[in-house]
């Protein structure tokens, strides 16, 4: 399931939207009525602004307004995109091939002048969301958006009124119409946007005693490498033997027709045909070679599914790259700089030592405690945003 | 699939004009974004930049958009539309404007260039002289120099119920059947709705204030008398009195009778010809298919003999344009769709020295009118008609003469449809009887049939081809403005010089389908009437040194490419039409170096008649006053620049 990969699902939905005027009934910030895409927008930058940094209020040393965006009560999600896609990127006519606008020049016939653009038949949501998924299972999307529902119901609700098929009458409704919408609407994705898993896998490689790397395993994933170079092989020579075959056969067939159609009056034969044709004796054995092959080829298939099956199959999930453990990582990350820091602005005769100092920061962060002292969901900024007090 | 465009996201008066009569008032503010203390600290900078954005959030949902509300065009519209908005409000910013809102550079470096340097670095692009200009577009300095502009309009019918109350008519009658009331009432009305817009505008230069924004003043002449106001350019539909537009005082209908004072907002310029017939159309303009198919006869592009809507990208950013191609914009592209271009320009007009030139030129128009063509054979239609006229009297000649001037008669009339004052009087004759036709009776019932044919004889007005009836330009002279400023088929690079009719009735606009600009101008100034105890016409019309004119308002998506192209070339220069260095007779703009010689039109008579040319030397009567360009973003470009969210990474 190519939505799914390395513990991550990415949930991508593209949900159709209200068009035109019929956007009376929905929640505004201000009472002129408007469309729907428009009250969408303005809806979703309400969201977006409160924890988008302002960087010149943080130059001010001013601490901007930390209002977390909603996603973040929900403990699984990575990453969350809503998007209004009005319009297809138009890039200009199309370069029309050269020779067909030759060969329709010289039949007279003109290349039409004006070409008609694309236009979508609607506006659409964009739902882009990478959550924890460890089994990979398509059927704990459904969970998911039940968890996500549990905490964003009044959001959701907004975001989706604005969408045909939702059902605002009764909690229950609501919550069916927005698991069906998101669901029924979902396109197969192979991009991922949490995509540390690498990372993970690289950091537990590594040997803290040598600074080294121990190499990558491959075990029980590693491909039979000659088994299957030989298999291609086999396949390739197989596939050419029978193009020959074939291209002989094609050639030979009507020229061997036109061999008897002339023998029959009794005209001499060039000698190019004759050697060309094929001999009636030759006809029956190359079709069985033929047969043989495809026979081959069809046999070859399951083989290549199971490539296609095994190319599909999601990475394992690595362990420490759930939500939890990155924040707790990216925390545990800060305040290890933030002693590193004080150590080297140390005052000289300063009490303690970098010993002491570091089982503080230990017994303060309980770096193994998932429950203890990590960054909460939605905080944008890690090291940067921090300051020495 | 045709364009579907998001009303809600585009200004008012982009999609389709505020109505002249519906909005017929307002007000046009410049601000400037003070700086002086944004250079004493840097810190400063940051503060006053939150400040403007304050505004502008507090603006947002006063903001008008293009979304349709209840009008006579909206009638048809199965959906529920709201009531019109008491105050449109539209906002738009000049180069150095959306810098000190905070947009990022590299948005700002993606403006095409005609617009960072503004209209007043372009002057020699547009023979602009800036020493003519009110001291206010003149941005003397950095502290003068325009960021931002607002635009005010009021919606009048409810002023118009206030005085009928205010005056205890009962305005039931005159409401709902007729465009006319009484003088006093229309008057008070007037009043009412001044000063609710003075009031307005005032509350907006006390928070603008606040905020940083410093309103810009020196809009007229410093000649003016004192209590001109000078804080703002007011802009007002011209009014017609019932006698102005020939309206019968008496009829049958007793609803539709009035007195001759009775005023109304007309259509009409300060030069007296019905304005604003033709304007663009195209994809997805119009609210309703049957209503677009309509409109776009005569206004949208000629391909093939038919008339198809223009490319929505030739107004809009962020669309396919004439080319089939991204009109180039400013990244990122959420900033950019969705908005356009605004060119403002104030043209001043002596109508008193329009009228005298005109006058002028009525004698030697009439002895050239009354010459017998010297071949018998062969005469042009036109002019086996315009020499019957040998009785032509002089205000005959003086209105054939002003038609020529502008391509149509002072009602509208296309020069190409009726060429001679006869057939302009039975055009104008089976007009009326349409529309007499097809007014409702007693019950308020219409006659369908009527109805229809009314409006295919509308048609007419718009509907205007110069192929193949005037490919020589005996009808409508090719220097006329109408012609000059869209030349529609006449022209058509793809037509041979012996081209057949069959041929030409195929001519297409390609010539002009990247040239065209919407134009939401309005007249400024009361009218100019002549004396009524002057001797004689020549002498009736005496300047009074008053402002009045036109302040030009128009949208494009390439302002170098549509306006500055037709200013320029169109407009400035004669050229492509074979007339050398002559400029428009209306809004042409002469080259500083060629002023000492006058320019001129050439009003040809028919080809085949043998005739020489009637040579005219219009008075330049059209001053331009002053101009910038500005960009009108779209609502959620507002938004970002408000939030601070303009990101072109």
């Amino acid at each position: 399931m190519p939505s799914s990969d390395a513990g991550f699902y990415h949930l991508t939905s593209l949900i159709p939207i209200h068009r035109g005027e019929e956007a009376s009934s929905l929640w505004r910030w201000d009472p002129q009525s408007t469309t729907a895409v428009h009250s969408l927008r303005e809806l979703l930058d309400s969201f977006r602004s409160v924890d988008v940094p302002d960087l010149e209020e943080e130059e001010h040393g001013r601490t901007p307004i930390a209002r977390p965006v909603p996603f973040s009560r929900n403990e699984r999600t990575h990453f969350a995109r809503l998007v209004v896609v009005e319009a297809l990127a138009y890039n200009g006519i199309k370069p029309p091939d050269t020779l067909i606008g030759l060969a329709r020049g010289l039949l007279g016939s003109e290349v039409p002048l004006r070409e008609k653009a694309d236009q979508l038949p609607g506006p659409y949501l964009l739902v882009l969301i990478d959550f924890d998924c460890p089994g990979g299972d398509p059927r704990s999307v459904a969970d998911y958006l039940a968890e996500l529902w549990l905490t964003m119901e009044q959001e959701w609700t907004l975001i989706l009124r604005h969408c045909p098929g939702f059902e605002a009458s009764d909690p229950l409704r609501r919550q069916r119409s927005y698991m069906a919408l998101l669901l029924d609407h979902e396109i197969e994705s192979t991009f991922s946007f949490a995509s540390y898993a690498w990372a993970a896998e690289r950091a537990r490689r590594w040997q803290p005693t040598t600074g080294r790397f121990l190499p990558r395993r491959s075990g029980s994933q590693a491909w039979p490498l000659l088994p299957l170079a030989l298999w291609a092989v086999c396949v390739v020579i197989g596939l050419v033997l029978a193009l020959m075959l074939l291209v002989r056969l094609l050639v030979g067939l009507p020229l061997s027709l036109l061999a008897l159609a002339l023998a029959a009056p009794g005209v001499p034969l060039p000698s190019w045909l004759s050697a060309l044709r094929l001999e009636p004796a030759v006809l029956p054995s190359l079709l069985i070679v033929l047969l043989a092959l495809g026979v081959l080829t069809l046999l070859a298939l399951p083989l290549w599914q199971r490539l296609l099956r095994q190319a599909n199959r999601p990475w394992p999930a690595q362990p420490g790259t759930d939500l939890r453990s990155v924040l707790k990582a990216l925390h545990l990350q800060r305040s290890f700089l933030a002693l590193a820091e004080g150590w080297q602005n140390r005052p000289a005769g300063a009490p303690g030592s970098l010993r002491s100092r570091f089982r503080d920061v230990l017994q303060e962060t309980q770096p193994d405690n998932l429950e203890g002292p990590a960054l909460r969901p939605g905080q944008i900024a890690s090291i940067r945003r921090h300051r020495q007090p | 699939m045709t364009v579907t465009l998001d009303r809600a996201d585009i200004q008012g008066n982009v999609l389709l004009p505020y109505g002249r009569a519906t909005f017929p008032m307002g007000h046009l503010l410049l601000f400037h974004a003070d700086r002086a203390s944004l250079e004493t600290s840097g810190r400063e900078g940051g503060d006053r930049t939150r400040l403007l954005r304050r505004f502008l959030q507090g603006l947002l949902p006063r903001i008008s958009s293009g979304r349709l509300y209840r009008s006579k065009r909206t009638t048809e519209l199965a959906t529920v539309v709201d009531e019109p908005p008491t105050l449109t409000v539209n906002v738009a910013f000049s180069h150095s404007g959306l810098a000190a809102f905070g947009v990022p550079q590299t948005t700002l470096a993606g403006f095409p260039v005609e617009f960072q340097e503004g209209m007043r670095a372009r002057a020699a692009v547009l023979n602009d002289t800036i020493d003519l200009w009110d001291e206010v577009w003149q941005e003397r300095g950095e502290t003068a120099r325009i960021d931002l502009l607002i635009l005010l309009r009021v919606h009048f019918a409810r002023a118009l119920a206030k005085s009928y109350r205010q005056q205890g008519i009962p305005d039931h009658l005159h409401r709902h059947c007729c465009d006319y009331h009484p003088e006093a009432v229309f008057e008070g009305a007037r009043r009412l709705a001044r000063r609710h817009l003075e009031r307005r505008s005032e509350q907006l230069i006390r928070q603008a204030d606040g905020l940083g924004l410093r309103l810009l003043t020196g809009h007229a002449r410093s000649n003016q008398p004192a209590t001109t106001e000078r804080r703002w350019q007011h802009i007002e539909t011209l009014t017609r009195t019932r006698d102005e537009d020939g309206l019968p005082s008496r009829c049958d209908d007793p609803a539709l009778e009035g007195l001759g004072t009775d005023r109304r907002y007309g259509e009409y310029e300060h030069f007296g010809f019905l304005d604003g017939i033709s304007d663009p159309v195209f994809e997805g303009q119009h609210a309703t298919a049957q209503l677009q198919a309509e409109k776009v006869i005569g206004q949208g592009r000629l391909e093939q003999g038919r008339w198809q809507p223009v490319a929505p990208g030739e107004f809009l950013l962020g669309y396919p344009d004439e080319a089939q191609e991204q009109t180039a914009a400013a990244i990122p592209f959420s900033f950019s769709r969705n908005g356009t271009f605004l060119v403002v320009r104030k043209l001043h007009q002596d109508v008193a020295a329009f009228e005298q030139t005109i006058n002028q030129h009525v004698p030697a128009f009439q002895a050239w009118l009354r010459q017998r063509p010297q071949q018998a054979q062969g005469l042009a239609e036109q002019d086996s008609e315009q020499g019957s006229e040998q009785d032509t009297d002089a205000r005959e000649a003086r209105l054939l003469l002003r038609a020529k001037l502008v391509g149509r008669w002072d009602d509208g009339t296309p020069l190409v449809v009726a060429p001679s004052y006869r057939r302009w009087q039975a055009f104008r004759a089976e007009h009326q009887r349409l529309i007499t036709a097809a007014r409702p009776d007693r019950h308020g019932h219409r006659d369908q049939a009527a109805l229809r044919e009314l409006r295919l004889f509308r048609r007419r007005f718009r509907d205007v081809r110069y192929e193949p009836d005037d490919s020589d330009g005996a009808r409508c002279p090719f220097g006329s403005h109408g012609r000059r400023s869209n030349p529609r088929d006449s022209g058509d690079p793809r037509l041979s010089e012996q081209a057949s009719d069959r041929e030409r009735q195929q001519a297409g606009s390609v010539l002009v389908n990247r040239r065209r600009i919407l134009r939401r101008g309005m007249s400024y100034g009361e009218r100019l009437r002549p004396q009524t105890d002057a001797a004689d016409r020549a002498t009736a019309y005496v300047d009074d040194g008053a402002e009045r004119g036109t302040l030009f308002m128009a949208l494009c998506a390439g302002l170098f490419r549509q306006f500055e192209f037709l200013q320029q070339q169109w407009l400035n220069y004669g050229a492509e039409f074979g007339g050398g260095n002559d400029v428009c007779p209306i809004s042409g703009v002469m080259a500083p170096e060629d002023r000492s010689e006058r320019s001129k039109l050439i009003i040809a008579a028919a080809a085949d008649s043998a005739r020489p040319p009637f040579v005219m030397r219009p008075a330049m009567a059209v001053e331009c006053r002053g101009g910038a360009y500005f960009f009108m973003p779209s609502l959620t470009a507002l938004r970002q620049i408000a939030q601070g969210m303009v990101d072109p990474i």
